[in-house]
This record gives C-alpha cells, sequence and structure tokens, in this order.
C-alpha cells in the first residue's frame, strides 16, 4: 500500500513536472508575445517561510520567474541562495507552481493552483501542494493542502490572511498571518507586520514576523524569536 | 566573509539605499504625474495602449496585494510599454491600471516620423497590445450668462414641483459621480455636499471651475439653508472627479484618459450615478468602461450634442440616459427633456449664476435618478425607463418634458406630488 502510495506520488511530481513545461510551452507557441514575463532579484537578511527560518537566519540572494498569460493561467518558479557558508547550510527550497487567478470584478479575484517545492540537499523533504485563495483590493485569503509536507507521511493545510493597505503611492503596510494544521491538530500560527516601499523596479520590505504559537513537538529554542526580515528587491 | 558580517553589510547597504531614495522621493515626481495644463492642444499626439491587466495571484518573493498601483508585475507592463515606445519612436509619459476592464492603460506621445493612425495601427496588430486607440477630446455643453442676479425661481421648482418632492425624498445614501472640471467644494451651497474630491488631469492642487461648480449645485446644492438654490436631490452625495479643464477662454474641455480615469475610479468607489454632461467622439475605452458600469446597475447620463447628428457619444450610447433642453427632430428619439434654459446654480468664488445648456439638463436628470434610487435603491436602468413619464404640454414648458413626480411614482411606487386618496 505504501509503495504504491509513493508510486503515486512520485509520479504526480513527475507529471506535474511534464506539465508545467508544457504549459511553458504552450504559452510561448499560441501567444509568443501576449504572455507577460515578470520577475525579481533579491537579497533579504533571512528567509521566514511559515515562521520558521528555512535559511538558518542566514542572508539568501532570490531570484523569481513569472509568465502571465492573458487567459489567467501563471507559472512560475522561485530559487533561493544562502549568502553565507557556513558549515551545515541547507539551501532553502525552490518552488515551481502554476495556476489560474480570474477576476470576479474589479475588487474580487479567485485563484486556483499547484506547486512544488524541491530541497535539494534533502530531496525526502519535496512535497507538493495545492492552494485556493480569494483577493480583494487591500487583503487576500488563501488555504493550502498538501497530502505529503515535507515529505512526512501525514496532510497539512495552511491558512493564510494577508493585508496591504497602501499609504500613499509608494509606502504600504503589510501583514500576514498563518494557521498551520498537520496531522489535525494545530501546528503553529505565524504572524508578520511590516511596510513595503515601491519605487518601481525597486521593492523594499521591512518585516517582524513572529510565531504566535507552536505546538509543543515542534518547540525549539531558536525558532520562536521574533525576526526582523529586511529585503531589497528588484522588479523586472 | 562569516554569517554576522554577511548580514550586517545587507543591512547596512539596505539603509543607505533607503536614505538615497527618500533624498530622491523628496524632489523628483511620481512616475504617474501627468502636467497636462491644457486638455486639447497636446491630446493631438497622444495615444493609449493598452496592455494585459493579470489577477492577482500567489507570487513567493512577495505578499499578496491586489493594489494596482503599487504591484509587483507593474514593472515587467512597464518594460513592455517601453520596449513598444522604443520601436515606434513613442515617449511613454503615465500609465493607469484599470482592473474592472483587466488592463494598464499607457499614454504614449507619437513623436517619431509616423502618424497617429499609423501608429495605432501598427499596434492594434502587436500580441502585445489588448488595444491601442486615439485620445478622444470632449466638450462640456453649456452657456454662461452671468449678467443677471440670481433669483429664486428655479425651473425644477416651477416644472417639477420640487419642493413637494423633497418631502418624501431628497436622495439620500446616493452617491453621484460628477466627471467634470473642478468642483468648489467650500462654497457655501456646496459645503458638506462632496463626499470626496480627486483631480485626474494633473497632479496640481485643485482650483475650482466652473463648469463642475455649476453641474454640483444643479444636483446637489444645500437645500434650506436660506441661501442661494436647491438641489435637484440636497441630500444625495458627490464625488467631484476633475477630468475636464476649463481653458483661459472659459470652455470646458475632456480628454478620454482623465474621463476614463475618472469614471473607472467611480465604478471602483461604489458611485450609483455618473454625471457626463459633455460629449465628443464615439471612444473604445469610455464605451467599455460604461459597459463595467451598467453591469454594476451603475446609471449613466449624458449631455446631448445639437451639432451631431446622431447626439453624439457618450449620449447615443445604448443604456445611456442621453438628456437635452429641448426637443429637436431627429435628435435621438429615446432623449430625456429636463430644465435647460436659465438655470441658476453654485458658481465659483461663491457666487450663483444662471447657465444654460444640455449639461445642466444633464444634471437635473442626474439628480431625477438621485431621488428614484433613495425610494428604490435596486431600480434598474430598464426599469427606470419604462417608468419614464412625460409633463403634459403646458404653455411656457419645453416640449416633451419630463414628469418628476409622475416618473417617481411609476418608479418607486410613491405618491409625491398633490396625491389624491381614492
Amino acid at each position: 500500500m505504501e509503495r504504491n502510495s509513493r508510486r503515486i506520488l512520485f509520479n504526480f511530481k513527475e507529471y506535474l513536472d511534464r506539465y508545467i513545461r508544457f504549459l511553458i510551452f504552450s504559452i510561448f507557441i499560441s501567444s509568443p508575445s501576449f504572455a507577460q514575463l515578470n520577475g525579481s532579484v533579491s537579497i533579504a537578511n533571512d528567509y521566514v517561510y511559515r515562521g520558521t527560518s528555512f535559511s538558518q537566519s542566514t542572508p539568501v540572494a532570490q531570484l523569481h520567474l513569472g509568465i502571465d498569460d492573458p487567459s489567467g493561467i501563471f507559472v512560475g518558479g522561485f530559487a533561493l541562495k544562502t549568502l553565507s557558508h557556513s558549515s551545515g547550510n541547507i539551501d532553502p527550497h525552490r518552488i515551481i507552481y502554476t495556476g489560474i487567478a480570474r477576476r470576479i470584478s474589479s475588487e474580487l479575484a479567485w485563484e486556483i493552483g499547484i506547486k512544488h517545492l524541491n530541497y535539494a540537499n534533502i530531496p525526502t523533504w519535496n512535497y507538493e501542494e495545492i492552494f485556493a485563495g480569494l483577493s480583494s483590493e487591500r487583503i487576500n485569503f488563501n488555504v493550502h493542502y498538501s497530502p505529503k509536507y515535507l515529505g512526512q507521511k501525514h496532510e497539512s493545510i495552511y491558512a493564510e490572511f494577508n493585508s496591504d493597505v497602501a499609504l500613499n503611492d509608494v509606502w504600504s503596510v503589510t501583514l500576514h498571518n498563518g494557521v498551520f494544521y498537520q496531522r489535525n491538530k494545530l501546528a503553529n500560527i505565524d504572524s508578520r507586520l511590516g511596510i513595503s516601499g515601491n519605487f518601481s523596479p525597486w521593492i523594499i520590505q521591512l518585516a517582524m514576523s513572529k510565531v504566535l504559537h507552536r505546538s509543543p513537538q515542534r518547540s525549539g529554542s531558536n525558532r520562536d524569536r521574533s525576526r526582523l526580515i529586511t529585503t531589497l528587491s528588484y522588479t523586472f | 566573509m562569516n554569517r554576522s558580517q554577511t548580514k550586517y553589510s545587507i543591512f547596512f547597504l539596505v539603509n543607505i539605499f533607503l536614505i538615497y531614495l527618500a533624498c530622491q522621493a523628496a524632489f523628483a515626481q511620481t512616475n504617474s504625474t501627468s502636467a497636462s495644463t491644457s486638455a486639447k492642444e497636446t491630446e493631438a499626439q497622444h495615444i493609449l495602449v493598452m496592455l494585459h491587466l493579470p489577477a492577482p495571484h500567489y507570487r513567493p518573493d512577495f505578499v499578496y496585494s491586489n493594489n494596482y498601483r503599487q504591484d509587483a508585475s507593474r514593472s515587467a507592463r512597464r518594460h513592455v510599454a517601453e520596449k513598444i515606445a522604443q520601436e515606434l519612436q513613442l515617449k511613454l509619459v503615465e500609465d493607469w491600471p484599470m482592473p474592472i476592464l483587466n488592463i494598464d492603460c499607457f499614454k504614449m506621445e507619437v513623436a517619431g516620423n509616423y502618424s497617429v493612425l499609423e501608429v495605432i495601427d501598427k499596434l492594434n496588430q502587436d500580441k502585445r497590445v489588448v488595444w491601442a486607440q486615439s485620445v478622444s477630446n470632449f466638450e462640456t455643453r453649456s452657456t454662461i450668462d452671468q449678467s443677471d442676479p440670481l433669483t429664486p425661481v428655479q425651473p425644477a421648482q416651477k416644472f417639477w414641483s420640487i419642493q413637494e418632492v423633497h418631502r418624501v425624498t431628497t436622495g439620500k445614501q446616493v452617491l453621484v459621480a460628477v466627471v467634470d472640471s473642478a468642483v468648489e467644494t467650500q462654497h457655501t451651497d456646496l459645503r458638506g455636499q462632496v463626499l470626496l474630491q480627486e483631480n485626474f488631469v494633473d497632479g496640481k492642487q485643485i482650483v475650482s471651475e466652473l463648469h463642475g461648480t455649476n453641474v454640483a449645485g444643479v444636483i446637489a446644492a444645500r437645500s434650506g439653508n436660506q441661501v442661494g438654490i436647491s438641489g435637484v436631490a440636497p441630500d444625495a452625495r458627490l464625488m467631484a472627479l476633475r477630468a475636464c479643464v476649463q481653458d483661459l477662454r472659459g470652455k470646458t474641455m475632456c480628454n478620454s484618459f482623465s474621463v476614463a480615469k475618472a469614471i473607472h475610479y467611480a465604478i471602483t468607489k461604489g458611485a450609483h450615478i455618473i454625471n457626463l454632461s459633455f460629449s465628443g467622439p464615439e471612444d473604445r475605452l469610455i464605451r467599455q468602461l460604461i459597459d463595467a458600469a451598467f453591469i454594476k446597475n451603475i446609471k449613466i447620463v449624458a449631455a446631448v450634442d445639437y451639432l451631431s447628428n446622431s447626439g453624439g457619444f457618450p449620449a447615443r450610447y445604448p443604456g445611456v440616459f442621453s438628456v437635452a433642453d429641448k426637443r429637436i427632430k431627429d435628435i435621438l428619439w429615446a432623449t430625456l427633456i429636463a430644465p435647460g434654459r436659465d438655470i441658476p446654480t453654485t458658481s465659483t468664488d461663491n457666487s450663483w449664476s444662471f447657465v444654460s445648456g444640455t449639461s445642466f439638463s444633464t444634471a437635473h436628470v442626474s439628480g431625477m435618478l438621485a431621488l428614484i434610487s433613495q425610494l428604490n435603491p435596486r431600480i434598474s436602468n430598464k426599469q427606470i425607463r419604462e417608468s419614464l413619464i412625460l409633463q403634459p404640454d403646458r404653455l411656457g414648458q419645453p416640449e416633451g418634458l419630463l414628469s418628476l413626480c409622475e416618473t417617481i411614482k411609476a418608479a418607486a411606487n410613491r405618491c409625491v406630488c398633490s396625491c389624491k386618496i381614492d
């Protein structure tokens, strides 16, 4: 049974990789100029993902590339590299994702998609997640489901709420709250409050990230402290 | 370099960058500022280029944002626009995202060897572009007569028994967007009536202008303040959206870019009625925004142009309430007739004046729709049209004049004037 499950999941991952490659190819063949290519290059003093530092509090460089098709289909990839070479460092994950997003009205949009997180140093951590969400002008709500989070044998659900309130044409206040369930139990709650300055094409973000709750199984002395995250990005 | 040194180096670099940007921001203008001082003279060389605006979606590099002025993919669209501008010898002026239409609208100046039509033709064949169009010019429909002092006689009182109507409805909780030149919001008869004011022409401080102030007064001048006039819907609230410019001769002109921005804003900010007291050539961008407004059950009211055989745009666009102040043969059989001659209304410098023109007939109908909307908030455009009733012909009254009392009675099932008990 377990061998079959592993086979199914492995095939699914392979299918996802092929599907994304096919999608990118299709978009370029069908509307080579219409699809918009976008991306960003960033440096940050830490990479915190759902309240946990995945770069062991070391600075990272990030690269993101995405394609937006007028049909609403989007595809993208995200990679990070730690900038410090202390021993035992693990490179954070790489993400490839795809989905579809559409506006319901000028104020509301929905999306659904799937992503694959890849850990080059620890392949057993690789996993897929399905996500779906709703966005309005200032807030966004998303749910992410994985049948095998970080390679573990249990399902996980991560629900997040994000808010972006523009103070003026340049500055905005950003808020993120996430609730993570694993094995049908509350695993942790993370929160992030920050400000973002858009000096297009440069974007700067300063945020304080904190884990508000962590289940006893996941607690660690270094994991729950507040973190100041500074990110400088160049968008193109 | 060890971990701490790397972290502090990055922190130091980011702070230096922040200080640099702060200094730049203190002296620079934003990309979205445009300094068009004359609406008509520069617009002949401008075009509008629409690029696709993706819906917001998952991005692992940034927190989600539906804030279109700041979204992270804006750089990508700008890059495409700059490339297009370079290829066709255009100059990028500004852009304005319009999520209602899923487009980012770029205004560009035609500066090279191609003509405007050639550029538009090339762009409409470019797969990167959703569509391209010229910038249309619109003109308000009014004449100004300031030779006589204001009198307490308003045609709305004379023909529409407005005081009687106000016992039942005054336009409460109805938001009317006045897309026009700047409104004098601190006028004695308008203070407190303007909920918000925006400038879509340039980034300068708003200085009150005639036409917008005149139109605003007809719609929603304060009532019962012992001063001046009473608007048709004195408890309605206005969005004063400056999309038109008054030139040195007193003429008021608008262009399709500023008008489109204003209409888009009105739709997203919840306007129930949009007053367009101007006319001009057919414009695709404005047409699509009007269609988007209809989907949200927003009423669009526009002034007829007598100089145009079809009545002018947007008045002739199906679904728009086209308004004139007199019946002219062959002009739009569906045109509504409302008071538009010798209308006392608010004017600049805290004064009042007499005005005439279909601009003010339009304002009367916008006020009328506000009165109906208070009593029947969900009434559709179609239902309103089915409820329109004309006044019996009387001497001294425009032929085919709308009857406010009977129309409200039919639309909202409320008797408002001289009701008989059967």
